[in-house]
Parts: structure tokens; C-alpha cells; sequence
């Protein structure tokens, strides 16, 4: 019980000495308004009610900060995926998916709760907070850790669950009690599958979430990863091979997101969107201020889609220039090359795909969260759905390789 | 092993590749030569894979570039292409990086160890094989990029001024041996740009002349001094490459005895 409790104590040089720094200057500013209030013999609740509530709430911050770091510690520290050492050493014991994990359990156990109480018991001293709020955040947390390491676990169904109970999460913002109740749904929702994912280690088809860094797979060589090059070779870059071996070489392992995979994100997205609406919207409401204004949000939807559309093209722009250079095309006559022009093309549909269809839901429901969030997540997959895999692309496209991902193609003029 | 059919390639306005057929078969050591500017480099590029061609086509082994993601995927296995400025990672050490690209072209872990250390050994590079690549001489980051192209062991080489940029004179010695013996065997076909006479006499099986985006000329050295009734290759290539400068070479020699 007491060794279970240590284990889960976090020893995260960053995170104790951030927790550390935070407590020092709650400390500092509570210590600083009690020397005011006894040297001028005020009544903190009377005469120095702006220092109080700041003191209140620097200590309201340090729990969530408490909260908020504690459950990234719970996944961070004792998920394998998390920690390639810890993986790589799992991989050379005979643990398999399904026993008790060495380090410690993945899965909130009681002895959680007694390190959770401090962030709700300084909630509780700070007042200002309602202690569900800390709670609630500590299990969101927790459950978004888990969106990440079921993703990277290939579970997606409940990765793409949790993240869509966590939007309602988002839109029960003002109601501490919902907000709780659906950060710990989709915290169960999360672990399930966690645990379900967990028999599959230690699998080499996963690797492990911190080593996904290129330039650091030297160093997992040492470690007893079968095979520390599978992951040298991924992604566009290969930086490690330089300029040009790492785009034109032949290549190991190709990512290749599904068309599902296209679809399901930005629809998550689109909930997310849907949910903080639906809290501005309410606590504008509660504050009787004018509702959002439907052309602005529209516009400010429009700019974010149009944003996310040229970062999910970036990979494809990055390496890969234009056969001919703008003013060339003009100069030819020849301004629209289709083949490579699409990639801009996807993006420029994305924006006005949400801009006609966020007015058009708009005139018929009347809500502005609906119309808004439906547009997005109709607009945000369109690049995904146009553009081509990311092999096929960079193996058939009609491009020229950049030098090292810049701008630059001289050293082809010659 | 390599066939470029009526390869059109511009960046704007200006042609830069105009209409190029060139083939070069299996087992060849073929050199590319042409004045600054004429689209050698733009021709190796797009038989590398680096550009798209935008009229005509090029076939490796006789698989098309970039028709279908396997064919691209199968000649990539076959090709190496050495540019005449590559850049190398450097924070990597030398032999890390050439145990990556024989990882990466599948060169059994045995052999690669023993080619490395033969490498490193006959470019002088022995010493530095393990300290970081940010810490050689320009001379040293040539030597290792080109350790690089032969570690690989891909049969189609393709390689953009590989005696150029800082070599010692021990080195080029070195490169011009392993690739004469590579030459030797049937199991390399190379195509290179150097802009030296001296050693194209000696490794080439067949020169291509490149001057204004179009291949003038495309024989053995010795059909080309024998076709043109020059004296030498040097002579015969100079009066190719740029006519022009060969009567005024002749002026501005004359002047000087003055």
C-alpha cells in the first residue's frame, strides 16, 4: 500500500521543481498580503479584498497546476509507450501485456486519491474554486493522455471516443458536476482500451512515443529496440541521411493516414468547436452580454480552417516546389498547373466549402454553434480527402525537390 | 539501364533541357560533360528523381520514373544519386551515417561494417570515421558523401561532379580506381558530370557533349577524336564545349608573346 503510494509520488525533476516554484510564490504572495494586512491592520475581507482574492487565486491556480501535472505524471511516467527506455527494458523481460506493469499500474488506483486530495484540499483553502473544477480537469487530463496513447497504439476507435466525450467535457464548462461526470466517462472509456492495448505490448509495431524524434534514434541503439533503424526512415525528412539521400532513398515505412482517419479528426475537431461556442455562447448569456455576432465567428471559423488546411498541406509543399516558378507560368502562359496546383486548390476549397455552408446551416437552424461547428468539420477534411497519400504524392507527384525543405532550387538552374 | 526519351525540362522561360535522348546501358560508365549553365545538373537531377519531367520520360531499368508508387519504389532501390553539393547531417558521425545508408539500401550488417572501414581507410577518413561530420574539412565532407554513394552498392550511380569540391589528389586517385573497377564488372552503370578532360579519357566508356539543352555529341573517346580528326580528346572536347573560346583562347595566347 505505502510502497504503491511512493511509486506513484512523481520524481520528474521538471515537474517537481515547477510544482516547487509555484507553491514558493503562492507562498510568497499569501505571506506577502498576511505582513500588509497585519502591518496596516487590515481586514482581508474589508479593506484588502483585491490582494485577498489574488492570494486566493494564485493558490486556485497552483491546484490546477497540481491537478493538471499529476495527471500527465499518472500517464507519462508508468505507460511504456511513453517512455522508450521503459519499453525497450520491457522488451527484454518476460512481462507481457496483461500483468501487473513493473513501474507501477497505468489505471487510476486509490492510493491516487490521496495525492489527488492536495490539489482539491488547496482548492478548497483558496475558495474561489469549486473543488469539482479540479477534479474534473485532473480526469480530462488523464483521459487526453490517453487520446494520445491510444492513437499511437493504433486503438482509434478509443482514441476518437474519448476525444468526443472530452468536447462535451469542454461544453460543460460552467456546470462543475456534468464537467465531472463526463471527464470520468471519458476516463473509464479511456482505460478500457488502454488496458486492451496494453495486452499488445511489447509488440515491436509500437514504438515508443518519445522516440519518434529522428535525430535521437542513434541513441535508442543502445537500448535493446529490435530494430533500431525502423523508425530512421519514416516521415519525409529523413534528416539524418541528409540532403537529397533522405527524400530520394528507398525507404522503410511509409505513414499513411486512412481516409476514416481523414474524416474522423476533423469531425472531432468540429465538436470541439460546437462545444466552445456553446460555452461562450452560454456564459454570454448568464453575463447578459450580445450574443456572438454570426459574420465574425464565420470569418474567424474561415481563417482557422483555411490555417489548418495549408498545415496539413505543409508536407506536401515542404519538399516539393512547383515544376515551374510563378512568374515562369505567367511568362508561358501557364498559370494553372492542375497536377501540383491542387494542393493549394484543397485548401482554397476547405475556406469556401465553410464559408457557403457554415451561412446555409446558419439561415435554416438559426444557431450559430451548429452552423459553425458543421461547417468545420465539413471544410477541415476536404484537403485530407483531395490530396493524395503522402507516398503516392511524393513518389508520382509532379514536383521539384526542395533543397532541405527551403525555398531555395538554384543548384537546379545549371 | 538508363533511358531519357525526349526530356524537355524549363524553370520559366528559358529551356533548359531541350528534347534529350540519351541511353546508357547496364555495366556503362558514361560522362556528361557541357559548359556552366547548359543543364547538366538539371539532367542528372531529373534522372535522379529530384524533378518532375515536364515533357518526355525516363526510364531506369526499364521501369518508368514516378508512373506508379511501385516502380518509383523498385528504382529507388536501384539508384544513388550524389549531387554536387549534398548536405550531410552534421551531427552525425561519419560511420553512423554510412551504416544508415547501407541499413537503408539493405547491405547485410557484416558486409557494410567491412565496406565502411575499407572506405574510411582508403579516403583517409580512418581517424575522423567516428567524430561528428560538423567537425571535417570540406575535403573531409566530399570524401564522406562520396563514401556515401559507394556504400550504397546501388547499381546506377548517378553523380554530380564527384571529383569537385575539395578532394586531395590522393582521393581523386582513389575514385578514379574504385570506379574504374566498378566500370570493370557488369554490375554498375554510371553516369557522372566532371568538368575534367583529363580524367574522362581514362574512365569513360562513352562522353555525352551537352551545350545549349541538347546532347551534341554521344560516343566513345575515341570515335569522337576520330569522327572530329582532332589530335586529342582535351582538343576535340574544348572545341565542342565552346568553339568560341578556342579562337579567342588563340587571340588572347597571341597577345601575350608580345
Amino acid at each position: 500500500m505505502i510502497r504503491t503510494l511512493s511509486a506513484l509520488f512523481p520524481r520528474t525533476i521538471f515537474f517537481n521543481v515547477t510544482i516547487a516554484l509555484l507553491i514558493v510564490s503562492a507562498l510568497g504572495i499569501d505571506g506577502f498580503a498576511r505582513i500588509l494586512a497585519w502591518r496596516f491592520e487590515l481586514n482581508p475581507r474589508e479593506d484588502a479584498i483585491e490582494l485577498s482574492q489574488l492570494t486566493n487565486l494564485s493558490w486556485a491556480f497552483v491546484a490546477c497546476a497540481l491537478a493538471l501535472f499529476y495527471a500527465v505524471h499518472r500517464v507519462w511516467s508508468f505507460h511504456p509507450l511513453w517512455r522508450s527506455d521503459y519499453l525497450a527494458w520491457l522488451r527484454t523481460t518476460p512481462w507481457r501485456g496483461g500483468l501487473w506493469l513493473p513501474l507501477g499500474p497505468v489505471h487510476l488506483v486509490w492510493q491516487d486519491a490521496v495525492w489527488v486530495a492536495i490539489p482539491i484540499i488547496i482548492a478548497l483553502y483558496a475558495g474561489v474554486l469549486n473543488v469539482l473544477y479540479v477534479a474534473g480537469l485532473f480526469f480530462a487530463t488523464h483521459a487526453a493522455m490517453h487520446v494520445v496513447t491510444a492513437y499511437h497504439s493504433k486503438s482509434w476507435l478509443v482514441a476518437f471516443t474519448t476525444a468526443a466525450i472530452l468536447s462535451a467535457t469542454l461544453g460543460c464548462l460552467l456546470h462543475p458536476l456534468p464537467l465531472v461526470i463526463s471527464a470520468f466517462l471519458a476516463y473509464l472509456v479511456a482505460i478500457y482500451g488502454i488496458r486492451k492495448a496494453l495486452k499488445k505490448l511489447p509488440y515491436d509495431e509500437f514504438p515508443a512515443i518519445n522516440t519518434i524524434i529522428l535525430t535521437a534514434q542513434f541513441k535508442n541503439e543502445r537500448t535493446a529496440t529490435p530494430d533500431p533503424s525502423a523508425q530512421l526512415f519514416e516521415g519525409p525528412s529523413m534528416a539524418i541521411l541528409g540532403w537529397p539521400l533522405g527524400l530520394l532513398a528507398p525507404r522503410k515505412v511509409w505513414k499513411v493516414a486512412s481516409i476514416g482517419k481523414k474524416i474522423a479528426i476533423p469531425a472531432i475537431f468540429g465538436l470541439y468547436v460546437f462545444a466552445l461556442l456553446f460555452v461562450i455562447d452560454e456564459y454570454r448569456t448568464m453575463a447578459e452580454e450580445p450574443n456572438l455576432d454570426f459574420n465574425y465567428t464565420r470569418a474567424i471559423a474561415v481563417a482557422s480552417v483555411v490555417i489548418l488546411a495549408l498545415a496539413m498541406a505543409t508536407p506536401y509543399i515542404s519538399f516539393c516546389a512547383a515544376p515551374i516558378s510563378l512568374l515562369g507560368r505567367f511568362r508561358i502562359g501557364r498559370p494553372i498547373i492542375l497536377s501540383y496546383d491542387r494542393l493549394w486548390i484543397s485548401v482554397l476549397l476547405s475556406g469556401v466549402a465553410t464559408w457557403v455552408l457554415a451561412g446555409i446551416i446558419y439561415s435554416v437552424t438559426g444557431s450559430l454553434s451548429l452552423a459553425i461547428a458543421m461547417a468545420v468539420a465539413v471544410g477541415l477534411p476536404i484537403p485530407p480527402v483531395m490530396l493524395p497519400f503522402f507516398e503516392t504524392w511524393f513518389l508520382t507527384g509532379n514536383y521539384r525537390l526542395r533543397k532541405r525543405g527551403s525555398a531555395s532550387f538554384k543548384q537546379f538552374k545549371a | 539501364m538508363i533511358n531519357v526519351v525526349n526530356l524537355v525540362q524549363h524553370y520559366g522561360v528559358r529551356p533548359v533541357l531541350r528534347g534529350i535522348n540519351l541511353q546508357v546501358d547496364s555495366g556503362e560508365l558514361v560522362v556528361l560533360m557541357g559548359p556552366n549553365g547548359m543543364g547538366k545538373s538539371t539532367l542528372l537531377a531529373a534522372i535522379a528523381g529530384m524533378l518532375t519531367p515536364q515533357v518526355g520520360y525516363i526510364e531506369i531499368d526499364g521501369k518508368r520514373r514516378k508512373s506508379s508508387v511501385e516502380a518509383e519504389r523498385e528504382i529507388r532501390k536501384l539508384i544513388y544519386y550524389l549531387p554536387d553539393q549534398p548536405w550531410l547531417p552534421l551531427t552525425q558521425t561519419g560511420r553512423n551515417y554510412l551504416l544508415a545508408i547501407g541499413e537503408l539500401y539493405e547491405i547485410g550488417f557484416d558486409r557494410r561494417f567491412e565496406h565502411i572501414d575499407q572506405l574510411l581507410g582508403v579516403f583517409d577518413l580512418s581517424k575522423h570515421g567516428d567524430s561528428l561530420i560538423g567537425s571535417y574539412s570540406t575535403g573531409q565532407q566530399k570524401k564522406i558523401a562520396v563514401c556515401g554513394a559507394l556504400i550504397s552498392e546501388a547499381p546506377v550511380l548517378i553523380m554530380d561532379e564527384p571529383f569537385s569540391g575539395g578532394l586531395d589528389p590522393a582521393a581523386l586517385l582513389a575514385l578514379k580506381q574504385i570506379l574504374l573497377k566498378l566500370r570493370a564488372g557488369d554490375h554498375f552503370t554510371i553516369l557522372l558530370a566532371t568538368p575534367v578532360p583529363e580524367l574522362v579519357d581514362e574512365i569513360a566508356d562513352r562522353i555525352a557533349v551537352l551545350r545549349d539543352g541538347e546532347i551534341i555529341a554521344y560516343d566513345s573517346p575515341v570515335a569522337l577524336v576520330q569522327q572530329s580528326g582532332g589530335e586529342s580528346l582535351e582538343h576535340v572536347l574544348q572545341t565542342l564545349l565552346d568553339p568560341e573560346s578556342v579562337g579567342l583562347l588563340g587571340i588572347y595566347l597571341k597577345s601575350r608573346e608580345r
